[in-house]
């Protein structure tokens, strides 16, 4: 069946590549006219009036290597025309006259200014300045040359997205920001539930930074993470005040990302890679043998032995693998406890390795007056579920063009659509998946049916996953973008924009009953036995439209910006779920089908909603002036009105301080050697953050339910006000300062940044603790302070000899949080607890221990001391033995308790050991180039996070009936290992939870480094490809994720973080493998 | 150039001019409070609301089952913390929380129903809506009474700055004051019926014997434990005769209005004198042997109606986790009495233990509907290793459809929350505790009656005195086994009559081992299994015998502070003016 599946695969891809093969074909035959030189008649038809006289050509090269600089720009001093250099460095300009002077410029070079004069072939060698002052920077509302930027803010280079092996956008910025920390819970393509945070929490609501696409923000997160990797310029992050710009919503930092736009002759560039997966982590789950062996370990370990239901006889069956009948307790299980069991690897049977693949195409270019990019994307991507399928397709098309429409009036046109579909199981996920059920028993009875578990049924997760229904989601995403442009003269300019978003999401969930049965082919449950059936189509645009004034101008030596403009926002959402029961599977998966009744689909069901809008107006402005770019200032200010609020409340008002010192540029310094840059930056903004405000929370509303009356059983409604609430609430203020460092040494070779912040969110949305007395919770008011603090810092080297070049770039950043006021705050227990006044967001509290008893003597001294009333010593059967975990009496109060009503926040003897933030996050960026060759290392990691598990498989038999753990096998106190870490093995509850419930042993502090990227790309030399009528011809090997070294020891993705062992039913949190994925792609550019 | 700049100058005043169209925005789908609560039908709707709030198998806001289970009693092998009395004071208290979110609704619908009618609102329109809202108040203040004792009163719609928020207690008499008070209200405003499709809903009967089981159960508190469990400040006051006598006149009146009667269908040979035991999971016809519907029964007085059809169901794994973990220990066994009416001691119809089967014989047969299903004819299942979770080798049978008539999850039956059997209960009780005797006619309207069900002989004073037994402790007897797991009442009983600082400190008997098979046969019992070792002296039904301890005294300190919960922790904290229970 597998083969099957792989082969239909490999069909799939040669399908595939054979499209891609007869699109180039039909490339070519466009590019035989392209490369043409005296087909200038595509040019004639788009110049409309200018006249060109003289025809330049010439090639542009490096005079470090002496290698082309492909991608240069060439420009026509005084006008935006001009063209760029192709792969080998060579350009063709017709330019109006001899005393036409071009500019010759590209990122990492010095500009080169050349007057025609009579020559026809200027071929140019620029001198490498790997400063990267001269580099346009895009920020709020604008672009900015770095060298005059007064913000934190930090560019990602489209490198970053090259020749990955993942599509998620997201995933690719993972530690190539310092400060920008992104986390993903699980790896599973389309279900990551990925986290983006810029230095660090804001709030305890949560919330995450803006996305801005091309000056509109981003209709949500997925819009981003979902978008074709090839089409991202740039992205920029705003992390200081330099946010600011963006008010109310830029508490959290703002991403602002630039797509491509066309440029020069006419380019077609396509890129295909093919991926694997492989499974890279086991999670710690036993074989059949040693779940048994755990059992009897245990039991040897125990004064009472306890083996649960199965009973010592069936424990020994399991660690000797007899697969046979075994007699069990409980009489209802089987036939009378009687229950098939036999080795059953469901880890082996559920997860194995999978394929994807991601191809793009572009067409771009640009004559005098337009220019235009068309891309088209297409991926798909798979997790490590063998059962079924499990994975996301994704779709783009983008058009990216602009037009002169005179010398002064430019219109940009942009057009973007995406299609995502992701498709899963709809059944078996959750703790049911490998986290519940004991190893022992087969996915199916000698028949061939579905094996229900314990005889008894109900669940199997291969049958769930394999036939229990789908998941399917498919969005369609598509964005129209206008621009205009108009130079008015005299400095001032004035834009006009509009986007409009719309996205039509549509998600079908069936479940179907999938009969199990037991080991002689009877009956005996189902997966379900309530199959449903629902739709859930959403409907939501969002616009936005802006009218901006621009005024740039010099007087000698001062040069002013002024920016001022006036933007508006509206979402609409619509939303139309149906649930039904009563669903047969005949192979039709609609609504229609199911013949039972209409429900709400239950309680749990947030999105059933029907339809709401909202909106935001606002007024901004900036201000910049610098002193020969000597002495730089930027004023920042903004005006945001929400309709979430009451009228009366609708406004905030947000601002920002920056100022900038080029320190280099002083006289005192000019003579320095080596000395290229140094510049200190400090700022002080305010932002606002709305997470936690929803759109109408100023207004109380009915909520309606139903409830069942009558002999007959009929429904009839409930209604109730639904809260509390205030009309008074605001946004969260959030002032930020932040000073910063930027050097550049040894001519550019080392550069480097250092910023070091504080953020005071002064008006965080908190709930209020009122006694319970109220009855419903208070509404959130704006009375709580959370403060952040934090340091960024980057240093790059950049070297070289001959055809050798290499960088090395390394990042860290850490920051930290402080609950400073939360109106009452709550108590401290054992334990993650989200907020206490006085410790950072999430913190851990753990029992503090102090080692293992080695003696029978100590046991009793203990429990004579500490076992009195109101103590959690275990007694009876789980009382304290050799080997067991002594807990310090913290407070002193002579009892083991985690509460103490005196203590101030009525904390017993806990202490705090962390928080779950991750902190010292670091990325390693490693880089090379030698002729052809080019190779990328990137490693990421972080040296700090407090990890504390939680569920079923957080350590052995804490919990009796699941699945257990065998990560701590061999690491726990035995009386031949005295000197272990980890207490003795017991399968009584009640002394397992003592000694790993919120214990400090328990609590593990994660440091990994993982090697993220791995790419080496080799490029065919000019000569061949231009035999080939190519520009490009790059073939690579890429890897994601493909190892690292890890302080966790029980099997968990580092990255995953405080991820619970299958607590809920949540199936991004349950256990599903991390996968490594290994790839081969191509580069193909003519 | 000027089209241009007219162009722009337009976009730019036309963008200025049109901030209301993004900022003055109304809700689209939902209806706001200020518009609500201006027709009856509205005040029908939220009185409708309240009924979630009963406790049933399905719960609302995450509340337990133990609220209506006898978990943690001593007739239960679940071992609970606080049935041993070795809990602790906890942050929070989710019936504490919920009972005043219960509480708020409903005295919104009160303040609702006074703005109404101040509007010019016809108040006949929405009499039973408010009645039903003084219903579930005392309903709601009971439960926190049941719980806590003495509480801060809610009689008004809170608010941040509502002064009762930071008020102290109020003491148990004021919190039965108001319960009765507010029972009255609902007793006046609510129809003498609720049948057909209001089935399920109060009624003013409903009511009547809700206010009966509240005076009975604060008559008997006050009367046996009396201010031992009062907090600091509570005052003293004593209306157990009161009480107890106005508990005799609310049963009688329940009775006398003839609506609801015993659901004893033994007549029907096919039902082989096992009623009860068909009651508790009456749904389809195929869900008893007679054929018998959910159509047939009036003897639930306040019940959660559940509708398989429809697919509103029980949709919980009470039934399972019952199943699995409520057994029965020795004691609960040794409560039922013979077929002759006699306890088991007495009765020469008690087979003794020899086999675990043997114990089943000739007894009530309230004994095997509660734990008959898994006891196999002349043998005794093995006796189990001792863990909290699995307490004995029997189960509860209660609640359990049978024949595998439904999936767990998906019971359709009704459940009680109060039913017939209890009022005439409540009657005996209270008439023996008010008179010191009970007529055998008294008797025999009351008592008997479930008896006879039961197939067991009707309790009369020959009988109890010609077998030297205690008419009270007989009348409490047929409470325990008649009203095993169903809405705490064990739990209420041996609190309110003190016994329970007794019961539950004592040693938890699972088996009895001495002259059973269980002495002779280690394939049925491990005597190294016996961690807590035997009670040597165990009161059987055949003298003092030895048993199998499954959970010490030593692990027991249950006392009378353990009768109410400690108030949690959080709300002392942040209200200094609540005074903490006594001993905690």
């Amino acid at each position: 069946m597998n083969t099957i599946k792989n082969y239909q695969t490999i069909l799939k891809y040669m399908a595939g590549l054979l499209g891609i093969l007869s699109f180039l074909c039909s490339g070519m035959h466009t590019s035989l006219y392209a490369s043409d030189p005296d087909a200038n008649w595509k040019n004639s038809i788009l110049n409309i009036e200018v006249t060109q006289d003289l025809t330049i050509k010439g090639t542009v090269i490096s005079s470090d290597d002496g290698l082309p600089v492909p991608a240069a720009n060439v420009i026509v001093k005084g006008t935006t025309s001009g063209t760029t250099t192709d792969f080998d460095g060579n350009y063709t300009i017709n330019v109006p006259s001899e005393n036409t002077v071009l500019i010759f410029s590209s990122i990492g070079f010095t500009s080169q200014e050349i007057t025609v004069g009579t020559n026809n072939t200027i071929n140019v060698s620029l001198e490498t300045d790997v400063s990267e002052l001269d580099e346009v920077v895009v920020v709020g509302y604008g672009t900015a040359k770095k060298e005059t930027l007064t913000g934190s803010i930090e560019q990602v280079k489209p490198e970053v997205f090259e020749s990955r092996a993942v599509t998620n956008v997201a995933l690719a910025l993972q530690g190539q920001s310092p400060g920008l920390v992104i986390n993903r819970s699980a790896s599973r393509p389309g279900n990551e539930d990925i986290n983006l945070q810029i230095r660090g929490a804001t709030s305890v609501n949560g919330g995450s930074p803006l996305i801005v696409i091309d000056g509109a923000p981003a209709f949500d997160d997925s819009e981003f993470f979902q978008m074709n990797p090839d089409d991202i310029e740039s992205i920029s992050v705003l992390k200081d005040g330099a946010a600011s710009i963006y008010g109310s919503r830029a508490a959290n930092g703002v991403i602002l990302v630039t797509t491509k736009k066309g440029r020069g002759k006419m380019k077609v560039e396509f890129n295909t890679m093919i991926r694997a997966n492989f499974i890279g982590l086991n999670p710690p789950v036993p074989t059949m043998q040693q779940y048994g062996q755990l059992w009897l370990d245990a039991a040897e370990q125990d004064a009472v032995p306890n083996y649960w239901n199965w009973g010592e006889e069936t424990v020994r069956g399991f660690a000797a693998g007899e697969a046979r009948f075994y007699q069990t307790l409980p009489a209802v299980w089987g036939y009378d406890g009687l229950v098939y069991m036999a080795p059953a690897n469901r880890f082996d049977e559920l997860y194995g390795s999978n394929f994807g693949r991601q191809n793009t195409l572009s067409i771009s270019g640009s004559s005098d007056q337009a220019r235009y990019r068309l891309s088209i994307g297409e991926s798909e991507s798979q997790g490590a579920l063998k059962t079924a399928y499990d994975g996301i397709k994704q779709y783009s098309v983008r058009l990216n063009s602009d037009y002169d429409v005179t010398e002064k009036l430019n219109l940009t046109a942009n057009i973007a659509l995406q299609k995502n579909i992701t498709s899963s199981p709809s059944q078996g996920f959750g703790r049911t998946l490998v986290a519940q059920d004991a190893p022992v028993f087969p996915s199916k009875n000698p028949q061939g049916q579905w094996y229900g578990n314990f005889g008894i049924g109900g669940t199997n997760s291969v049958a769930a996953t394999s036939e229990g229904g789908r998941d399917n989601l498919e969005e369609n995403l598509a964005k129209l973008t206008l621009n205009l442009n108009y130079d008015i003269g005299y400095g001032f300019s004035a834009m006009l924009n509009g986007t409009y978003n719309h996205v039509n999401s549509r998600r079908d969930v069936y479940n179907i009953a999938v009969p199990t049965y037991n080991w002689n082919g009877e009956l005996v449950n189902a997966v379900t036995n309530n199959p449903t059936i629902s739709a859930l189509h959403i409907t939501k645009s969002y616009q936005t439209y802006g009218g901006f004034l621009n005024y740039d101008k010099s007087f000698g030596k001062h040069n002013f910006g002024v920016m001022a403009g006036i933007t508006a926002e509206k979402n609409d959402f619509k939303a139309l779920y149906g649930h039904r029961t009563g669903f047969v599977d005949e192979g039709v998966y609609d609504i229609l089908v199911a013949t039972g009744v209409q429900t709400n689909g239950g309680a749990n069901n947030n999105n059933n909603r029907g339809q709401d809008h909202e909106g935001l107006f606002s007024y901004l402005t900036r201000i910049n002036y610098d002193y020969d770019e000597k002495y730089l200032v930027e004023l920042v200010g903004r005006r945001d009105g929400s309709s979430r609020f009451a009228p009366g409340f609708k406004f905030n008002n947000y601002g920002s301080v920056s100022v900038g010192w080029n320190v280099h540029k002083e006289k005192f310094l000019e003579n320095v050697d080596g000395l290229n840059n140094l510049k200190i930056r400090a700022s002080i903004g305010s932002s606002g953050n709305q997470v936690g405000i929803g759109p109408y929370d100023y207004v109380s509303t009915i909520a309606t339910g139903t409830e069942l009356f009558g002999e007959g059983g009929t429904l009839s409604p409930t209604a109730w006000v639904s809260g509390l609430t205030t009309t008074t609430r605001s946004w969260e203020d959030v002032v930020m300062k932040n000073i910063g460092i930027d050097f550049a040494l040894f001519n550019n070779k080392l550069s480097g940044s250092f910023d070091t912040y504080e953020r005071k969110n002064n008006g965080m949305l908190v709930n209020v603790t009122y006694p319970e007395v109220l009855g419903a919770e208070a509404p959130e008011t704006n009375s709580g302070n959370l403060e952040t603090t934090g340091w960024e810092a980057v240093l790059n080297w950049r070297g070289g000899k001959n055809d050798f070049s290499y960088n090395i770039g390394l990042n860290m950043s850490d920051s930290n949080n402080m609950l400073v006021n939360l109106e009452g705050g709550n108590a401290i227990q054992a334990g993650l607890r989200r907020t206490v006044e006085g410790y950072p967001l999430n913190s851990y509290f753990a029992w503090e221990t102090d080692g293992l008893f080695q003696t029978q003597a100590e046991v009793d001294a203990y429990n004579a001391q500490y076992a009195g009333d109101g103590s959690e010593v275990p007694t009876g059967a789980s009382a304290l033995r050799i080997g067991d975990l002594r807990k310090v009496d913290l407070d002193g109060n002579g009892v083991i308790n985690d509460q103490n009503p005196d203590a101030e926040k009525g904390q017993g003897d806990v202490k705090f050991v962390g928080d779950a933030q991750a902190h010292y996050v670091f990325g390693i960026n490693l880089g090379a180039k030698y002729k052809g060759f080019d190779f990328t290392a990137f490693f990421q990691g972080h040296l700090e996070q407090t990890v504390y598990r939680n569920g079923v498989l957080q350590a052995p038999f804490v919990f009796p009936w699941p699945n257990q753990t065998v990560a701590y096998n061999g690491q726990q106190w035995t009386p031949e290992n005295t000197s272990a870490t980890y207490p003795r093995l017991t399968a009584q509850t009640g002394l397992a939870r003592w000694n790993w419930f919120e214990t400090d042993i328990a609590a593990q502090n994660s440091k990994y480094v993982r090697l993220k990227t791995l790419v080496i790309g080799y490029s065919l030399p000019s000569d061949v490809i231009n035999k080939l009528n190519l520009d490009k011809l790059r073939i690579y090997f890429s890897g994601n994720d493909l190892f690292e070294f890890t302080s966790l020891i029980d099997g968990q993705d580092p990255e995953s973080g405080v991820t619970p062992l299958s607590t809920d039913t949540n199936i991004n949190r349950s256990i599903y493998p991390f996968q490594r994925t290994i790839a081969i792609g191509l580069n193909l550019a003519f | 150039m000027k089209k241009i700049i007219s162009l722009f100058s337009a976009v730019f005043l036309l963008l200025v001019s049109c901030e209301d169209t993004f900022l003055d925005l109304q809700d689209l789908d939902s209806v706001t409070e200020q518009v609500y609560f201006d027709d009856p039908q509205n005040f029908e709707d939220a009185a409708n609301r309240f009924y979630r709030g009963l406790h049933s198998p399905s719960p609302t806001m995450n509340d337990g089952w133990d609220m209506i289970t006898d978990y943690g009693t001593e007739l239960s092998g679940r071992i609970q913390d606080y049935g041993q009395g070795v809990n602790t004071a906890t942050d929070e208290d989710i019936y504490w929380n919920n009972g005043y979110t219960y509480l708020r609704e409903i005295n919104l619908l009160l303040q609702k129903a006074e703005e109404y009618v101040a509007d010019g609102g016809d108040a006949s329109e929405i009499r039973e809506s408010i009645a039903t809202a003084h219903f579930f108040r005392a309903y709601q203040h009971f439960r926190l009474l049941k719980r806590f004792g003495g509480i801060p009163l809610v009689t008004e719609v809170t608010n941040v700055d509502s002064e009762i928020l930071f008020a102290p207690r109020n003491s148990r008499y004021e919190v039965v004051e108001q319960v009765l008070s507010d029972l009255d209200l609902a007793i006046a405003g609510l129809p003498q019926t609720a049948t057909g499709a209001n089935l399920g809903k109060i009624s003013s009967i409903a009511a009547m014997a809700y206010k009966a089981r509240v005076l009975l159960f604060e008559g008997t508190w006050e009367k046996y434990v009396g201010t031992a469990t009062d907090f600091e400040g509570s005052g003293t006051e004593d209306n157990s005769v009161a009480y107890i006598a106005a508990a005799v006149t609310t049963a009688k009146a329940v009775m006398d209005s003839g609506q609801f009667a015993i659901w004893n269908q033994n007549a029907d040979p096919i039902m082989e004198n096992n009623s009860y035991r068909w009651l508790f999971s009456l749904e389809g016809a195929e869900s008893n042997p007679g054929g018998y519907t959910k159509a047939s029964n009036n003897e639930f007085i306040i019940q959660t109606i559940y509708d398989f059809g429809t697919q509103n169901t029980i949709n919980s794994l009470f039934t399972q986790i019952n199943f699995g973990r409520n057994s029965p220990t020795q004691v609960a066994l040794d409560m039922y009495v013979s077929d002759d009416g006699l306890p088991i001691d007495k009765s020469p119809l008690f087979q003794g233990y020899a086999v675990q089967s043997d114990q089943f014989i000739d007894r009530d047969r309230r004994m095997w509907a509660n734990f008959g299903e898994l006891v196999l004819e002349g043998e005794s299942l093995p006796i189990l290793a001792i863990t909290a979770e699995s307490g004995t080798n029997l189960s509860n049978w209660k609640f359990t459809t049978w024949n595998n008539y439904r999936v767990v999850r998906t019971e359709g039956y009704n459940y009680p929350h109060l039913r017939y059997a209890e009022v005439l209960l409540i009657y005996a009780e209270a008439l023996y505790e008010r008179d010191g005797s009970i007529s055998d006619s008294d008797l025999n309207i009351s008592v008997n009656l479930v008896r006879d069900r039961a197939a067991v002989a009707p309790l009369t004073n020959a009988l109890v005195s010609a077998n030297g037994l205690d008419m009270l402790e007989e009348i409490r007897r047929e409470r325990t086994v008649e009203l095993y797991m169903e809405d705490n009442n064990h739990w209420n009983d041996i609190r309110r009559w003190d016994t329970a600082k007794d019961l539950l400190s004592d040693d938890l008997i699972g088996y009895v081992i001495e002259g059973s098979e269980y002495e002779t046969d280690s394939s049925l019992f491990d005597s190294s299994n016996a961690i807590f070792g035997f009670k040597e002296d165990y009161p059987s039904g055949v003298g003092p015998v030895r048993a199998l301890i499954i959970d010490p005294s030593s692990n027991r300190p249950y006392n009378q502070k353990n009768y109410l919960w400690p108030l949690p922790i959080n709300e002392t904290v942040i209200n200094t003016n609540l005074v903490q229970n006594p001993g905690w």
